[in-house]
């Protein structure tokens, strides 16, 4: 009889561990709750005057894009302590929770959900992916808390809600740019080969690519697509290259590094061009001379050189052990972001500052950043500068700078 | 030499009880036999000996040592080869391969030992070397039976016990396997055997056992139990 | 046509490193006789040892490789036997299962904390080249992927037929008390069974990781799934047709890419395993030749 309780035993212990594994990989799975609940909120969020303003941080700390989740926080951590050091926002202290999304949209909109039900929390940064900020965007106009998205570019972001934000401009901006600056203007091509990540995003810059290549009479050979659960690119590579264009152009963002290294492995010499992460230093870090010559436009140059982001940049490495990506750098700016609307509403003598009170000088804030001027346009989005840079020696080197083509 | 000693058995399946005190002995070059009705608890005997059953009760000797908590496969090492109800050769491997794991129950035989052994088995059983490479599966019921008391003969044991080798055959087949029974006691081994043909059984047993119920019921010299009057109407008069 | 035979070449590649993980899966079921979920975590697992080994050695080694990733889920397997395996032998089979799913997401989550979520690369294990026959392009790592997987594979077949304790395996997965009835120790040989299919599933994982250049911690689920698909087309416990499985499944894949798109991979692969089985419920396998 005694074999039988140990099996009851160890079965039980075996279940519990699983509950909790589960859980714990899923976090912040809440209730659905009334939405009518969202007005009661609003009428107590209407009466903060607490001395602090608490954050709430969304973004994919696991899986594929964990690397940019991860990069939000720490980001934030950074602008947070620098801003309480100098005392505060106009003498509020700033602090911050995040939660892991794991780039999934239902379990971003849970996190959304309990931080807007949540009277703690003021603001929201996050989330990373479109297809995760468009079902939260509709999350915080319903319980109307502000969230501002350091990267999501799809082009319905913008506008999408009064109470939404993006700190990234939107692929039809960037993408006819890329197009015509880089591919024609830079690399002279006449033929291209793409292959993209399967989501909103990418799908919505294949879009934009098509439509510009054809307006700049580019011929596009090959456009292939693939989830981003994919590892193995060779087929993808072998298809792309056998119709022997002049560029294949990558549109993807964790997967760069790995593109780079299996177009590489497998022979195939075409010049590469990338769309989506910008001059990150993992692409360089990741591939070692597989990545000599590829070409990118990218918003900011983040390399130790530049001494307006070296700072930011030591403390980053210091605290996530790996280097900080344009997209750490735009969350960090995103806290100062929020810092300066509430030190304009204070100047404006206010003296609560609610969600409202945020979202409203969010509008009108300004902020000159380590990589040039943050502001929201009228939709709440951003036009960002670029310029175009190319790998040499395993270093990002500037071909053309901010405004070579204006 | 006492080969083996079974004390006061006892052994339930849950609320069923299978054995109860039971008590055997086997003295080393005898063929004992354990007969009784389905479901006295033969099998169970046998499988309590191999400890592949829990034990309520009682105590095991082999060869004097006792094996009461042993495990199963150092049991077999010590000597003593179980060849169980339903043949259980392994179907995707060939009579060969059947016969080689055979000498896995002796650690002392020597690769080079094998060849020997399996040549004594395929002398005994002629109809094995012809299928020496085909899968245990396809042989006949007859074919399997020898291959499992082959198997068990290859590891070269001091006791060999055999759960109810007739079962499913056809009479001549029983017959030789009888006569094999007889010829494995004369090379010097002991046998221990289960079987529902009472009338063979008794036979060629110098003792045998009754089990009825879980409990010992009748023991005495086979030719004896042969003739003995609740015997005949219980267990010989079915007989065909 | 060039274009096409590259595709060959790359489900080959990609075909035998399924075929190993399939092997390998096949000689768990086959020898311990439960179905396991854990198989992805220590496919990854052993990348993730392999990776370590040349950190801390300070270069890449291919055979240290090999070694490092075998030994590594070697000893996970050792873990997964005692927590799921070995008390619930007698006990219904979903308890067994339901286990290993616990111990997969334990592991999963474990790594993510311990190894970090991020990609890490894995580059220049061996000096690559392409080589060039006719209408044929192959790279030397291709080559040494495809070669790995077959000398693996001749030396399990040698030990499964040729020695005496890879025969007793063998009978330990077709007939588990008649093993015991003839002195084969059935619980340390089952785990040892098992240790040896994580062994080859760890090595299989260096072979992704090589051949894909990345490795991070959630990569193992989908390679859990097709190994267990590419084994069930097998029968589930033969090791030979687990290794047509796999081949099968990469070739499938990488032709239904070629006439399609990426993102269909995985249908594919699905789909094929849907079709074998209503056509042959018993995968490749032949219908006799299994219990009586």
């Amino acid at each position: 009889m005694k074999k039988q309780t140990m099996k009851r035993v160890v079965a039980l212990a075996a279940a519990i561990s699983m509950v909790i594994g589960l859980t714990a990989c899923s976090n912040g799975g809440g209730d659905a709750k009334d939405t009518t609940k969202a007005a009661d909120n609003k009428e107590q969020q209407e009466s903060n005057t607490t001395g602090e303003i608490n954050i709430g941080v969304v973004g994919p700390m696991t899986g594929a894009n964990a690397e940019d989740g991860i990069g939000f926080k720490v980001a934030v951590g950074i602008a947070v302590d620098e801003i309480n050091a100098a005392g505060g926002a106009a003498g509020y202290k700033l602090t911050y929770d995040s939660n892991d999304s794991a780039s999934d949209a239902n379990q971003s909109a849970d996190i959304v959900r309990q931080y807007a039900e949540n009277d703690k929390y003021s603001v929201i940064i996050g989330d990373f992916t479109t297809s995760c900020c468009v079902v939260d965007a509709e999350i915080v106009d319903k319980y109307q808390i502000p969230m501002i998205t350091p990267t999501a570019s799809g082009s319905q972001l913008p506008g999408i809600s009064d109470w939404f934000f993006s700190m990234s401009h939107t692929q039809e901006y960037e993408s006819p740019w890329a197009a015509e600056h880089v591919t024609k203007d830079y690399l002279g091509a006449k033929s291209v080969g793409i292959m993209y990540l399967n989501t909103d995003w990418g799908t919505q810059v294949d879009g934009f690519l098509l439509k510009a290549y054809e307006e700049l009479g580019i011929e596009v050979l090959a456009n292939e697509s693939y989830l981003d659960t994919e590892t193995n690119f060779s087929s993808i590579v072998s298809k792309l290259s056998s119709e022997k264009p002049d560029v294949i152009v990558v549109v993807d963002q964790s997967n760069a590094a790995t593109i780079i290294n299996q177009i590489r492995s497998a022979g195939v010499e075409t010049q590469i061009q990338l769309l989506g992460p910008g001059a990150a230093v993992q692409i360089v870090d990741q591939t070692g001379d597989n990545s000599e010559g590829v070409v990118t436009n990218t918003a900011s140059l983040l390399t130790y050189d530049n001494e307006k982001v070296s700072g930011f940049m030591k403390t980053f490495y210091e605290q996530a052990g790996f280097d900080a990506a344009d997209h750490a750098i735009c969350a960090y700016n995103t806290v100062y972001m929020i810092a300066t609307a509430i030190e304009n509403a204070v100047a404006d003598g206010k003296t609560e500052i609610n969600r409202t009170v945020i979202k409203d000088y969010l509008e009108t804030a300004e902020f000159d950043s380590p990589i040039g001027l943050v502001k929201f346009n009228e939709l709440h989005g951003s036009n960002r500068d670029m310029l175009i840079v190319a790998v040499e020696n395993g270093e990002y080197v500037v071909k053309c700078d901010y405004g070579y083509f204006d | 030499m006492e080969m083996l000693k079974v004390q006061n058995l006892s052994v339930n399946y849950g609320y069923i009880t299978a054995l109860t005190n039971a008590s055997i002995e086997v003295d080393q070059g005898e063929i004992i036999t354990l007969i009784g009705s389905n479901g006295a608890g033969k099998t169970t005997m046998l499988m309590s000996i191999s400890n592949l059953v829990q034990k309520n009760q009682g105590q095991i000797f082999f060869k004097e040592k006792n094996i009461s908590r042993m495990p199963s496969h150092k049991i077999v090492k010590n000597g003593l080869c179980h060849v169980p109800e339903g043949r259980k050769i392994f179907p995707a491997l060939t009579v060969y391969e059947n016969l080689w794991l055979g000498t896995i129950g002796n650690q002392n035989i020597k690769k080079k030992d094998v060849q020997e052994l399996v040549e004594k088995q395929y002398d005994l059983f002629p109809r094995l070397k012809e299928r020496r490479n085909q899968g245990g599966g396809s042989l006949s019921g007859g074919e399997q039976q020898m291959l499992a008391i082959a198997r068990g003969l290859m590891m070269d044991p001091d006791l060999i016990m055999l759960d109810e080798p007739s079962l499913g055959l056809a009479p001549i087949v029983v017959e030789e396997i009888f006569e094999l029974i007889l010829k494995i006691r004369d090379t010097g081994k002991t046998v221990l055997l289960i079987e529902q043909n009472a009338a063979m059984a008794l036979s060629i047993a110098d003792r045998g056992y009754v089990l009825q119920n879980g409990r010992i019921a009748l023991q005495g010299k086979g030719i004896e139990l042969l003739h003995n009057e609740d015997v005949k109407r219980l267990y010989l008069g079915a007989d065909d | 046509m060039q274009y096409f035979i590259s595709q060959i070449v790359n489900g080959l590649c990609q075909g035998s490193i399924y075929a190993l993980m399939a092997i390998g899966y096949s000689v768990i079921v086959g020898v311990v006789g439960f179905v396991t979920f854990t198989h992805g975590e220590v496919i990854i697992m052993g990348a993730f040892a392999a990776y370590y080994a040349f950190e801390f050695v300070g270069s890449m080694n291919l055979p240290l490789g090999i070694l490092a990733a075998f030994v590594a889920s070697w000893l996970v397997g050792i873990f997964v036997y005692k927590v799921c395996y070995e008390r619930f032998f007698k006990a219904p089979r979903h308890i067994a299962l339901i286990c290993t799913i616990a111990v997969s997401i334990l592991l999963k989550n474990l790594m993510q904390i311990v190894f970090g979520a991020a990609r890490k690369p894995m580059i220049n294990v061996i000096d690559n080249k392409i080589y060039t026959m006719g209408p044929v392009q192959i790279s030397r790592l291709q080559i040494v992927i495809i070669l790995t997987v077959v000398v693996l594979s001749l030396l399990l077949l040698f030990i499964f037929k040729k020695t005496r304790w890879g025969v007793s395996l063998r009978a330990i997965s077709q007939d588990k008390s008649a093993a015991a009835l003839i002195g084969i120790n059935v619980k340390r040989d089952a785990m040892v069974g098992n240790c040896i299919g994580s062994g080859l599933a760890g090595v299989a994982g260096l072979l992704i990781a090589m051949s894909y250049a990345i490795l991070y911690p959630s990569m193992g689920s989908t390679f859990g799934m097709k190994a267990f698909t590419a084994s069930v087309l097998g029968g589930l416990t033969s090791v030979p047709l687990a290794a047509v499985g796999g081949m099968c499944i990469g070739l499938v894949e990488n032709i239904g890419i070629t006439v399609t798109s990426a993102t269909y991979r995985d249908i594919f692969a699905f789909v094929f395993l849907i079709i074998i089985l209503l056509i042959r419920p018993q995968g490749f396998a032949s219908k006799k030749g299994g219990r009586p």
